[in-house]
Formats: C-alpha cells, structure tokens, sequence
C-alpha cells in the first residue's frame, strides 16, 4: 500500500477488452436476430451475457489488484477521475436526449397537433377535434384508456428514500476521509440497502401501472402513446441506472469490508459516490418533470 | 402558478449546478481538499428543500400534478 | 509485487505475434490498427461510391436496382463518416498527441484497446446486413423516421452498430481529454500546446457531449418500432420531426468533430514547410472553441424545409452565419502564416495548401446553403452533396492524407516516395474537383440526391463527374502502394525528418521507438 511509483503504470497488455468487445458482439447480434424473431438470438445473448459478466470480474480484479497493490501514482488517479467524471458528463447527455424528447412533445409536437401557431389545418384537416393536454396518448389515443402516474404515494416514497440515500452516502463519505471504518461500513450498506429498495418498489409502481383500469391498476403502458413512452423510457433507464448503482455500491461496500479505502486513497469509493448523486439528481429531474409539472 | 413552477426549477439548476462544481473539484483537487463533498453536501441540502417546498406548494394549491387544474 | 510490475512494464520492445494486436495497450500499435481499419474502410466506402457514380453514369437503370442503390448511399456514408474520417482522426491522435504533449501514452491504456476492437464488432454487424434477404439499412445514413422504420431485418443491426461506434467514440475522447489534461510534461501549458493537440482536446469534448445524443435516438427509434413507443408517431402525441431535431442535434456537432482534428492537422504542416511561426494561434485557439460551442445551437439548418417558426428559421439561420467569423479567422491565419514564409512544397505541404482552397469553397457553399429562403432551392439536391463532399474529401480526408505524409517518417522511419506520392497528391486534387465540381451544377439545376436516374439535361455534368470518382478512386490505390514501401523500406528519415519541424514529436528517433517519453521530456 505504502509503494507509489514515480511512473505512470502503463499496463503490459490486456486480454480484457477484447473479450468485452466479443461479448458484446454475441450481445448485440442476439439482440437483433431476437427482435427479427429468430431461435437462437436468446442463446447468443446468454452467451455473450456470461463472457461480458467474465470480462467485467477480469477487468475490475485486475484494476482492484494493481490499485491494492499501490502501482497506481497520483497521476493515474487524476486520470481514472477525470475518466469518471466525463463519463458521467456522457450519461447526462444520454439523459438529455430523452427529456428533450418530453419537452418537445409537451411544447411542441402537443400544440400543434391541437392546432397551435400556424397549425390550424393540422388540427382541423388531420385530428380534428384533438386538444393539446397532458398527459396524452395523442390524437390516435395509441393504447387505449390509462391513468396518468401520480406523485403521491410510491412516487414519493421513493423521491424520499433516495434522498436518503444520498444522505447516506455522503455521511459514508464523510467517515472514509475520516477513516472511520465502522461508519463507512454502516453507511455505505445502508445507501445500497435503500437503493435496492428503490428499484424494488419501482417495479411495484410498473407492475401497479400495467395492471388494466378494471383490475385496480392504471393500464398505463409504454404503448399509452408519448406520455407512456417518455415515462418508463425516462424511468426505465434511470432504474437501470440505479440498479448498476447500486450493484457498484455493493461491490465497494465488499471492498470496504476488505480494507480497502484509506483517507488518502479511495477513488473506487469516490467515483460509485459520485454516480450514485448523479442517478440521484436524475431522479429529482425525472419526479419534478415527469411526476409533477 | 408560474412563479411557483419557476421557483422549483430555480432550486433544481441550483442542485445541478452544486453536482457539477463537486464533480470539478473532484477531479481538480483529487479528493484531498473538502470541497467536493462540501458541494455534494450543498447539492443534498437543496435537494431536501426542494423535495419539502414542493408538497408546500402543492398544500398551497400553488402547483397540481402535471399542470392539471382540478374540475371546477 | 509491484517492484516487479514496475521492472516489467519499463522495458521496451514490442510483444510479438497476435497478441501484441489483440492485446494491445500501446498507443503506437493501437493507433495503427486505427489508422488501418480506416483505410480498410475507405476502401469499401469507396467501393460503394463507385457502384453509386457507375449506376450515375448515364441516365436510366443500368447495373443496380433502385433498392440496391439506396443501400449503397446509405452505407458508403456509414462506413465513410463513422468508418473512415473518425477513427482515421482518432488514430492520429493515437499516434501523436502523447508523442505531442510528452506523456508516455494514452491516459487509459485499456480502455484504449476496447474503443478500438469496438470498431470491428460495429461494421460486421453493419456489414453483414448487405448480405440478409432484403439488404442493407437503405433509408439514408440519418436515419430519418418513418422511413427508416421500413428497414426489415437489418434494422436491430443498423440501430446497435450505431450504438457500438457510439459507445467507441465515446470512449476514445475520454481517453484523448484524460491524456492531454493530465499527462503533459511539465512546462507544456495549455497554450504552448500543438494546435493539433488543441483542436482534438475540442473534439473530444463535442464527442462526449454528441454521441450519447445519437445513441438516445437511435434507442427511440428501437423502441418505436419493436417496444410500441410513440416518439415518432404523431398518432401518439410524438413528431417524426423530433428525430430531426435529436438527429441533428448530434449531427451538427459531428460535422466539426470530422474537420476540427484536420484544421490542427493544417496547423501543424503549413509552419514546418513555410518556416515560420504559425500565425494567431491564440486566435486559432479560441476560433476552435467558438466554432465547437456555435455547432451546438446550428443544428436546425439541416432542416429549413420541415416547416419551422420564423424565429427559428431566422435563429438558425444567423447562428449559422456566424460560424464564418471563426473559420475565416483560421484560414486568414493560415495565409498568413504562408505570407512571406520560405516555403517548399513536399506533399504534406501540396495537401495542406490544397485544403485550405478546396475547404473554403466547400465552406462558402456552406454559406449559400445556410440562407433560410435558398436553401429552400438548394434542399436534398447534388448542389448538398457537392457541398459536403468539398468539405469532407478535399477538407477531412485531405487533412488526414497531410497527415499520414508528414508523420509517416516518424511512424516507419523511412521516408515516402516523393515523387509518387506528388502524383497521387495531384491525381487527387484535380479529380477530386472534376468529381465533385459539377455536382454544383446539376444541383443548382434541380438534380435531387440518394436517387438512381435523373432527367437527361443532368447527363453531361453526371458524366463527368462520375469520370472523376472513378480516377480519383483508382488513384487512392497508389496512397497504399506508397504508405506499403514506405513501411517496407526507403530513405532512412531523419530526426527532425523535416527541416522545419518543430515540436516534442521531431526530438523522438525515427522510427519512434515502441515506448517513449518514459521520463517526461523538459519543454523549452
């Protein structure tokens, strides 16, 4: 732990990519030959499913190895930080594209179906009768009747419980520039025990949303036309999102238990932390523009 | 009714604005100094704030659920 | 442990056998494999452009079906944009920017790989969609909704393909970022920075801030035809135009993302061969960053003709003149860095010179097209592909070629064959402007682009054109004959290589040795 090299450590070669870009190959044509409707593409997903798990253990291992074993200097720290940090500049990108998407249909694409600005014959020749509202499953009404997703309730809760978590992970943040290791440990299990708890009652909301009216659900869908699609694309990347959050929380949380963050060095820590605020803040973005105004 | 919308959307900015000075400072300051998670702290605090003021609204009758305006 | 690791790793000459390929961390090695998929790639973008200007010919169908000939327009942009031009420019970057800034290697030497041996997997996917029942994606490279939704079997392929050289770019801007804000030598400042450097550290960001942009979509457009979503059905309260804007949103970006690494190219080889200071590079600095931080509010000039608001006709319209000031800042300073300069004209040179006339008139039609009311006129005609073309083969692609023959010394120690490699400079540069200069012409007349006949008033201008690509395309055969006896022999190169050089990457042996800048050079 205590060696750090004056070098940069320039590894001597790694058999790692190229399994991920394998992996990813048997993933993505599996992928696609599923969606033509084809047998086998289910079996290269699987396959490339395990090689892309594979990688992510060789990978990972060997990284968490050369960082245990102090090779890492200063430098390479800087840049696995800098690495981190546009890299979470692409997701929010990836994110901006689909609120994009929801305010153009809210500020646009609606009121000049119902006719707005120099729409008129729009409205009145094409979907006579349609009035801009929202939410909408537009002038088709694609999906038939739904309700719209309140906030109250899960909404919520779940608003509530992560924040919490992002309470808890920067009280965990606290405790490892401290070098409080008793905390650290309360704290970062608690952040990825209320994480878990999230996604679970995310997928109890879905399940409550596809349920049909008559069933006590809301027969909302992603097929309930540009309200539908912008919530669960919206929702369902953001939990995917959360979910390999809260999988690099547990990892972290199991390298803690290991020993392995110091006040000095703790990268691996900081980069799931900051992910972790940033699904956070996604969310905030997504419970007051998707559940609220 | 507006005013109220805005008000939210201010304190939102105001979050992504403090996660982006602590991802600055996290790759400036390579987590030595406090101030990424100073402003990580910040960008909790608001988040609270934020959270809380808008059932504050809502209790007002100032902001509905998706702009709906109840019947009536 | 790691006293052993850092024994291993100090040394030197490169693994041998595959494995130095399939495994590689070594910027030197990854950047070749760069710079040859995208020579590959050129070759088989090529190819498809031939197939287009034979079946252009004459008017009337001769050798391909309608159908066909929409799968090759398509994929020859495809594989030209994301499989030539980019990895074409991350592959220099690969090569010289820590060769430029004194770092010993790219920033991320693993992930390096994997932005790489991405390619591969994205254009087989791509590729071997030419070969299902029903063929290749045929909608036009951007993609346009409802259209592309028609695409069959080779849409999932189209859409992943995407999303794979999506997350390869990604990944190489953040490696290039990472290199150039944390590995300079000490003294290297931000502003004593080559102005290659500085041009890719711009693109890079616009990669990182573009790409995710396409990736989310071209994901709306999966979920649209196979999850029944509604982005792009106005049905469901979406708009097809939507796409557009999303589309071009990144695509506006992507265009500077394929000149910007050639402007710095320009910048680097126009100094060495007038020998003298590159003029304004403060100015050159700062018009980058201004061109980068306008492509992003330009976008909606692609698409005057939908049926926007006038304020947005007009918004874009002005925004888009605008771009103007910097660029004519760049080329103002390229002249006057030639101004009075002792200059020679080795081939690097010839195409550095040529790129600055050819891309400027490839940037005025810009300009004529970036007028709301005549591009009304100009719309979906050649007089586009003709603009394009200028700022693509005689702007990117030139940059690229000065480029590879004023670094290739240093890659292979061995200087080029001069004398051939003026021929293929002046093949290039006449037929690149008998190809692409009618096609002003006929545009202006009316000929619409991505179709298989034309009207016959359009058959002299198309004749002649397509006389062009094809000299031009035979020609690029002798670039490989001379980058292929350049690696296998030839003049030993120099240092320095050129008189005029200057820069950390002319005090490095030639060839470069496998590992270099191990200890950070000290900056003058």
């Amino acid at each position: 732990m205590e060696h750090s090299s004056d070098r940069y450590y320039i590894p001597h070669g790694s058999p790692w990519p190229i399994v991920g870009s394998v992996a990813l190959l048997f993933l993505m044509a599996g992928f696609a030959a599923t969606l033509n409707g084809s047998g086998i593409g289910k079996i290269s997903m699987l396959i490339g499913a395990g090689i892309l798990l594979f990688m992510l253990f060789g990978w990972f291992g060997i990284v968490i190895k050369e960082s245990v074993d102090g090779i890492y200097n200063q430098q390479v720290d800087r840049s696995f930080r800098m690495g981190m940090a546009w890299f979470i500049a692409s997701e929010v990108m990836f994110f901006a594209a689909f609120f994009g998407a929801l305010f153009y249909a809210r500020q646009l694409a609606l009121p000049w179906l119902g006719g707005d600005g120099n729409n008129f014959f729009t409205n009145f020749l094409l979907w006579p009768g349609f009035e801009n509202a929202w939410p909408s499953n537009g002038p088709a009404e694609i999906g038939g009747e739904y309700k719209a997703m309140g906030p109250w309730g899960l909404p919520a809760l779940n608003t509530a419980i992560l924040l919490s978590s992002g309470v808890t992970i920067t009280i965990a943040h606290h405790a490892v520039k401290a070098g409080n290791r008793k905390m650290l440990v309360a704290f970062l299990g608690l952040t990825w025990i209320l994480g878990l708890l999230f996604v679970g009652l995310q997928a109890t909301e879905y399940m409550h949303a596809y349920h049909d009216i008559e069933h006590g659900g809301l027969s909302l869908r992603l097929s309930s036309g540009i309200y539908g699609s912008t919530f669960f694309m919206l929702t369902g990347f953001h939990g995917l999102h959360v979910t390999l959050g809260a999988i690099m929380l547990i990892v972290i949380w199991f390298r803690t238990l290991k020993g392995h963050f110091s006040p000095e060095n703790h990268f691996g820590f900081e980069a799931v932390a900051w992910y972790w605020h940033f699904v956070d803040v996604v969310w905030l973005g997504l419970f007051i523009f998707v559940y609220w105004l | 009714m507006v005013l109220a919308k805005l008000i939210v959307i201010t304190i939102f900015l105001g979050i992504l604005a403090s996660l982006g000075s602590a991802m600055f400072y996290l790759v400036r300051d390579d987590g030595k100094s406090g101030r990424t998670l100073k402003a990580l702290t910040w960008r909790i605090g608001l988040s609270v704030v934020l959270f809380l003021s808008l059932f504050v609204a809502y209790a007002f009758g100032l902001i509905q659920p998706h702009g709906i305006s109840p019947a009536g | 442990m790691s006293h052993t690791a850092d024994a291993h790793h100090d040394h030197h000459a490169a693994p041998s056998g595959f494995k130095r390929w399939l495994f590689a961390t070594n910027h030197k090695d990854i950047g070749t494999m760069y710079l040859v998929f995208a020579l590959v790639m050129f070759f088989v973008g090529g190819t498809m452009a031939m197939i287009i200007r034979a079946e252009l010919f004459q008017p009337g169908l001769q050798f391909v079906d309608p159908g066909f000939f929409n799968q090759m327009t398509t994929m020859h942009a495809l594989m030209m944009i994301f499989g030539g031009v980019m990895p074409a420019f991350v592959g220099l970057a690969n090569w010289m920017v820590p060769l430029m800034v004194g770092a010993p290697d790219m920033a991320l030497p693993r992930m390096n790989n994997w932005s790489f041996w991405l390619l591969p997997v994205a254009f087989s996917l791509l590729l071997s969609t030419l070969f299902f029942a029903g063929g290749a994606p045929a909608g036009g490279w951007t993609m346009y909704p409802p259209l592309v939704l028609q695409t069959g079997n080779a849409f999932p392929f189209l859409i992943f393909s995407v999303h794979l050289m999506g997350m390869s770019s990604i990944m190489g801007a953040i490696n290039i970022v990472v290199t150039i804000m944390n590995m300079r030598a000490p003294g290297m400042g931000l502003l004593k920075m080559p102005l290659f450097v500085w041009t890719w550290l711009i693109t890079a960001y616009l990669l990182i801030l573009a790409m995710p942009v396409l990736a989310g979509a071209v994901t709306m457009l999966l979920t649209d035809e196979y999850f029944g979503t509604s982005f792009f059905n106005a049905g469901g309260g979406g708009d097809p135009l939507m796409f557009q804007h999303v589309f071009w949103f990144f695509g506006h970006p992507e265009v500077y993302i394929m000149i910007l690494p050639a402007f710095g190219i320009v910048s680097q080889i126009i100094p060495t061969f007038a020998r003298k200071p590159l003029f304004g590079y403060e100015s050159m600095v700062y018009a980058t960053a201004s061109i980068a931080f306008l492509s992003f509010i330009v976008w909606a000039h692609h698409m005057f003709t939908v049926g926007m608001p006038l304020s947005g006709q007009l918004f874009f319209m002005f925004s888009t003149m605008l771009i103007a000031v910097p660029t004519g800042v760049k080329v103002f300073n390229w002249m006057a860095t030639m101004w009075r300069g002792s200059m020679t004209f080795e081939t690097p040179m010839l195409f550095a010179v040529a790129f600055v006339f050819l891309f400027s008139i490839g940037g005025f039609s810009g300009l004529m097209l970036g007028i709301t009311p005549a591009d009304f006129q100009y719309h979906d005609t050649y007089f586009v592909v003709a603009h394009f073309h200028y700022v693509l083969v005689p702007g990117a692609i030139f940059g690229i070629m000065g480029g590879v023959y004023f670094w290739m010394p240093k890659w292979t120690g061995h200087m080029y064959n001069e004398k051939l490699a003026k021929i293929h400079f002046w093949l290039s540069a006449i037929f690149v402007n008998v190809t692409f200069f009618p096609q002003h012409f006929v545009g202006l007349a009316g000929m619409p682009r991505r179709i298989p006949d034309y009207a016959t008033q359009f058959a002299d201008f198309n004749m002649v054109s397509s006389i062009g690509a094809f000299v031009f395309g035979v020609s690029q055969l002798l670039f490989v004959y001379i980058i292929w006896s350049c690696v296998r022999g030839g003049e030993k190169a120099t240092t320095a290589v050129w008189e005029g050089s200057h820069g950390l990457e002319w005090t490095v042996p030639s060839p470069a040795p496998h590992h270099t800048f191990e200890v950070a050079p000290e900056v003058p």
